[in-house]
């Protein structure tokens, strides 16, 4: 198959997950948009070199985790905090409350990836992405139960992060 | 609140939200011409340091075929410590091979920091005898001209040989600085990367 086909039958696939991984390392703002590009140029330059070793989605994971890893690092920008809403022309109250604290959460939770170490950040991102601790070992290279033992630890922190800030609402 | 509450759904998942919907014909066509264009250009730079090196060849060779005995051997050492210079140069400051940005996290990183490492163990095997090329080569060139005017070998000597010295500090200090510009960040993010692993 032509490399062509071959990287539009990837991007396909897997192009809404590579965007959230990346908004997940990077706020959903220019960093992130630039990492997307770049591991599309990385997918595409060598996709003819997948040989299947693993799974297609395995291989674009592994290149989306390593391309953010090290994106950060070469631009300084800071990462946004804010994500975008749709805004209507007016809203009742209760719903009001709701978004307040849906943008709270968001904040919050941009705050905290920020803070994480880039291979807690990639844990995160695909662990939300529901990938079971043998497939992020994969990914990562790290062993499962360093999987496990590492997304508890993530898992009690942004509970505890949340209750100092929030309580336990 | 958990971790959890965050899966998909909460993320924007196009980069442009566009309605040609992900992987779209039209989208995944314009990704794929920018694409050979920045191909291209990497392509085009490749032609640049090749044509360097023969121009580089072709000047020099012309000296090097009309000198007599001693003279060639010095300007066939200086064509060859050129060559294999800019050879080396040009394999070893390559980017990161996009190839290993597939390897598990843990393995991609140990193989970047051994690739964005200065002046590793093995780079030093090649740059020592490179320069001892380039230096015997300039040094006889050297003291062959300038033997017109002084019969004082050794002077000539010391001269030659605290002149390459200083260059070669010179050029090793320009060079890590560079790399440090370049590279610097990259290197500290994989260590820091590397040391969160490890905990």
């Amino acid at each position: 198959m032509k490399r062509d086909e071959l990287f539009r039958e990837a991007l396909e696939e897997n192009q809404k997950m590579i965007f959230r991984v990346c908004c997940r390392f990077f706020g959903p703002g220019e960093n992130a948009k630039d990492a997307y590009q770049d591991i599309l140029l990385k997918i595409w330059m060598n996709i003819e070199g997948f040989r299947g070793e693993c799974q297609l989605k395995t291989w674009i994971y592994r290149i989306s985790v390593n391309v953010c890893i090290t994106f950060r690092s070469k631009n300084k920008r800071k990462s946004s905090l804010f994500v975008p809403f749709s805004e209507p022309a007016y809203r009742v109250p209760d719903e009001e409350k709701l978004l307040e604290d849906e943008e709270n959460k968001l904040l919050f939770f941009r705050k905290f990836m920020d803070e994480l170490s880039g291979a807690d950040k990639a844990l995160v991102s695909l662990y939300l992405e529901d990938l079971d601790t043998r497939e992020m070992s994969r990914i990562t290279g790290l062993s499962e139960s360093n999987v496990r033992v590492r997304i508890h630890r993530i898992k009690s922190e942004i509970k505890k992060q949340w209750e100092v800030e929030y309580g336990t609402r | 609140m958990e971790l959890d509450d965050f899966k998909k759904g909460r993320q924007p998942d196009t980069p442009s939200g566009g309605t040609s919907g992900p992987g779209g014909n039209s989208e995944a066509g314009g990704i794929i011409e920018s694409f050979r264009s920045h191909e291209n250009k990497q392509r085009r730079k490749v032609l640049y340091i090749v044509t360097a090196l023969i121009a580089l060849g072709i000047i020099y060779t012309p000296i090097f075929v009309r000198q007599n005995d001693i003279m060639s051997i010095g300007y066939g050492l200086i064509i060859a410590g050129f060559l294999l210079g800019a050879v080396y140069l040009y394999l070893a400051y390559k980017p990161l091979p996009g190839s290993i940005y597939s390897l598990p996290m843990a393995d991609f990183l140990n193989k970047a920091e051994n690739k964005l490492k200065f002046m590793k163990f093995t780079d030093w095997l090649i740059v020592i005898p490179l320069l001892l090329v380039l230096g015997t080569g300039g040094g006889i060139v050297f003291i062959v001209r300038l033997s017109r005017y002084t019969a004082n070998f050794s002077l000539l000597l010391v001269i030659w040989v605290i002149f390459f010295v200083l260059l070669v500090i010179f050029a090793l200090h320009v060079s890590r600085k560079d790399w440090q510009k370049e590279h610097g960040e990259l290197l500290r993010e994989i260590h820091r990367v590397k040391r969160s692993i490890k905990n």
